[in-house]
């Protein structure tokens, strides 16, 4: 696999039902010994029309694709192009226009007992009036025993390495570590799905590497599903099985690129490898000859 | 497009709840669901405000607590400015006399006004004293905190230009207290006229309190519901124009202010 | 410490009235003389429960418009067509000078201590009620869905999301209330009841005893003052955790 020749598909950019099929035979081919009962999200021609005071408005257009329980997708596309919307229709937080989302086979039509949603505003998708430790067992609460509760939670704060501020209260915690309390809210319940919206877009480099191997140690333990946004091509290379671009607006996938990169990955030697290299070059290639979007 | 937003403007749905609202009133008065002695159906109201309007004491009542609430709001902001500037700017004045202030803007007004009574009697000059003191503490209040919100670099600049305190005060603190100053005049002239209401109601026998009372005692209750909805009608009018007036007046000193 | 070197002034000012003041004064009677008088209102058995009466008024009228006006602003303030529906009727309302309601209501329900409470109620639940329904529409959209997807029913989800969100401009509503409560629950007891300080002002004021009249508006302010400094020590306490009051 390590240095093959690097899977690229691009979709048609207008992605009518006839297409769709198209293209998903032709990915689905290499997988398909892949029993159904490990695929994760199927998705169909999704497409989302919001109304605006202006009328409606449609985000995003066609978007067709399926993951395999324990893959990692990192979504890339510049601001705009309905990376949000896409994730919020994964989490059951919105309801697509056109098209169907289904998970394990179930269609997605609110947020699934199973999936987490990690939001991008880390400081109002905390309880200001609730400590850390509270915001963290915040989901567990009449769900499992106290004593549990606490051993949960410490735990999830460890693995973030925010043992030492419990009994602080967000708002007195930098942006980066709102964030990763955040994500111990989500690790709290060893969701199956964990979708996340520019996770760690607030932290500096150092914490940003640590944070990424922790997400990658996390999968592998729990062999969770990840699918989750970001601006930096190189962290969604790093994370990702697949990286899927998105382009235009409304918002298609214009482009898949699988990294083919072996795990349990390295900050250090994963960078440097060959292979790493030319999952950049192939991803900054296709950001820049795509259109400059209208909005 | 430009209909959405004429739509938005006017709110259409939002006067159709008005006219719903009065409808069913008069609806429920015609079939006798509700029969309360004393709530006149609208069409009542529209009569017994006809009948005030055109003796003309509804026009002199209006006359007389808009005069009371002007003369009471120019009283209480230049008193206000004076002493909330002082307050702001001297700290041994702050110091020995804040708990004062404290105390003497909590007293309920309606407190006052029997003693207002027994002081002056129940004259106009009893009216306009007790709502001014009433409508001094918020101009009071916001021009202390606007005052202290002077930057320090700002007296910096003062100092390097070389600016007398006079001309510190009315060049540099007076300007950036000035938003402040409009909210604390704003809440002024409204609490004037909640006061001269109360006090036309219980010391001065005039204007739109009086007539409520008046009517209230004299069994007129169509009259009393016209004197209410004109009362409405006059806070409605003049909130209106004094957020209208606060926003231009912010902008034009170059604050955004709501 | 810092309060009593701010209430000097008034201090002062009460001394020199006492020294200069003289008992046969009509309109100034000293300060001592309010004291005396208010004992005397004491021993006759008038002071007690009407101070009671009011206090009840006053606390009863409170609760029942925070809790309506929370609920009804809650509702309100969660759907855009129901608040722009009802946009103009609540900004009537809430302009309308809260004394004009006393009146009219006072002549539709009668003499009891329930229409004390419910025109007070209908004078002051406003700033409460647009506060709640503001912040309600104010509520993050992220907020509401992350309760969603961390599983939350809508029962939790208001108790433990929407009405802590919700708690700090509630509290702005009943600071504001307050301070107008305590002007209509006095106005009400002048011209609608018999009974509380606000007749037991009226009836010594119409028999121009002046000094009953000094000591129960001194009475009055020091209430007026330890009510306001309540309220404040019990939002400190309530939203400590809220970065609002930090």
């Amino acid at each position: 696999m390590l240095g093959g020749k690097p899977s690229i598909s691009p979709t048609h950019p207008d992605g009518t039902a006839l297409d769709t099929t198209a293209q998903m035979t032709q990915r689905d081919e290499p997988r398909a010994a892949v029993a159904s009962a490990t695929t994760s999200f199927q998705v169909q021609d999704a497409g989302v029309t919001l109304p605006t005071a202006d009328g409606p408005l449609e985000i995003i257009r066609g978007i067709s694709f399926d993951c395999h329980a324990g893959e990692i997708v990192g979504i890339v596309g510049r601001s705009g192009t309905g990376k949000t919307t896409l994730l919020r229709i994964l989490g059951g937080l919105l309801t697509p226009t056109t098209g169907t989302v289904e998970l394990e086979g179930r269609v997605v039509d609110g947020p699934p007992e199973t999936v987490v949603t990690v939001f991008q505003d880390y400081v109002n998708a905390l309880l200001p009036w609730r400590t850390i430790e509270r915001n963290v067992g915040f989901p567990l609460e009449r769900k499992v025993s106290k004593a549990e509760r606490r051993e949960r939670v410490r735990h999830a704060l460890d693995v973030v390495g925010l043992g030492d501020r419990a009994n602080d209260h967000p708002w007195r915690l930098s942006g980066g570590m709102q964030q990763r309390v955040q994500i111990a809210r989500a690790l709290v319940l060893s969701p199956r799905v964990l979708l996340m919206d520019e996770p760690f877009g607030a932290l500096d480099a150092i914490t940003k590497a640590a944070l990424q191997d922790e997400v990658l140690t996390m999968q592998a333990e729990t062999g969770a599903t990840i699918i989750f946004i970001t601006h930096d091509l190189e962290e969604a290379i790093y994370l990702s099985d697949r990286v899927f671009l998105i382009s235009g607006s409304p918002g298609e996938l214009s482009h898949q690129i699988s990294t083919e990169l072996p795990r349990p990955r390295d900050q250090i030697t994963v960078r440097e490898s060959p292979r790493f290299l030319e999952v950049r070059h192939l991803l900054g290639e296709a950001l820049l000859n795509e259109e400059t979007p209208h909005r | 497009m430009t209909r959405r937003r004429l739509i938005q403007a006017v709110n259409p749905l939002g006067w159709m709840v008005v006219l719903a609202i009065i409808a069913l009133w008069q609806l429920l008065i015609e079939v006798g669901i509700i029969n309360f002695d004393y709530t006149p159906p609208p069409t009542e109201i529209a009569d017994g405000l006809g009948h005030l309007v055109a003796s003309g004491e509804m026009g002199e009542a209006v006359v007389h607590t808009l005069t009371v609430t002007v003369v009471a709001s120019a009283i209480a902001i230049a008193a206000g400015v004076t002493l909330g500037a002082a307050l702001g700017l001297v700290k041994p004045v702050r110091t020995y006399s804040i708990g004062t202030v404290d105390f003497l803007r909590t007293v309920p007004v309606v407190a006052l006004m029997p003693v207002a009574l027994l002081v002056w009697g129940a004259s106009s000059k009893a009216e306009i004293i007790v709502a001014s003191y009433a409508a001094g503490w918020p101009v009071v209040v916001n021009t202390m905190a606007g005052v202290q919100s002077v930057h320090p670099l700002k007296r910096d600049v003062a100092r390097s230009f070389r600016l007398s305190r006079s001309e510190t005060l009315y060049k540099i603190v007076l300007p950036v207290a000035t938003p402040a100053i409009l909210i604390g005049a704003r809440l002024a002239i409204v609490s004037a006229l909640v006061v001269a209401i109360v006090a036309e109601m219980l010391i001065n026998p005039d204007g739109v309190g009086w007539g409520l009372v008046f009517s209230m005692q004299s069994l007129k209750p169509e009259n009393m519901w016209a004197y209410a909805v004109v009362a409405g009608w006059m806070g409605y009018l003049m909130n209106a124009i004094l957020v209208y007036a606060v926003r231009r007046g912010g902008a034009n000193m170059g604050v955004a202010k709501a | 410490m810092t309060t009593l070197k701010g209430l000097i002034p008034l201090m002062i000012l009460l001394v020199i009235w006492q020294l200069a003041g003289s008992d046969s004064s009509l309109s100034f009677p000293p300060p001592s003389s309010w004291i005396d008088s208010l004992r005397e209102l004491a021993d006759h058995g008038s002071l007690g429960p009407a101070l009671r009466t009011t206090l009840v008024t006053f606390a009863l009228s409170l609760v029942i418009a925070t809790v309506i006006g929370a609920a009804v602003g809650m509702a309100i303030g969660a759907s855009r067509r129901v608040d722009r529906a009802l946009t103009p009727t609540l900004d009537f309302f809430r302009s309308l000078p809260p004394p004009a309601v006393v009146p009219v209501a006072a002549l539709i329900l009668g003499i009891s201590l329930r229409m004390s409470v419910t025109v007070v109620v209908i004078a002051i639940v406003w700033p409460i009620l647009l506060n709640t329904a503001g912040a309600m529409r104010d509520i993050p959209a992220v907020r509401i869905e992350m309760s969603r997807t961390l599983g939350l029913g809508r029962f939790e989800r208001i108790i433990k999301v929407v009405i802590p969100s919700l708690l700090p401009a509630i509290m702005v509503g009943v600071r504001v209330a307050v301070s107008i409560s305590l002007v209509v629950t006095l106005l009400v007891e002048i011209i609608g009841s018999s009974d509380g300080v606000g007749q037991l002002l009226a009836e010594r004021q119409q028999s121009f005893d002046a000094a009953a009249v000094w000591g129960l508006l001194l009475l009055i302010g020091v209430l007026g003052f330890a009510i306001n400094a309540l309220i404040a020590a019990a939002e400190q306490r309530l939203l400590r955790n809220w970065p609002e009051a930090n």
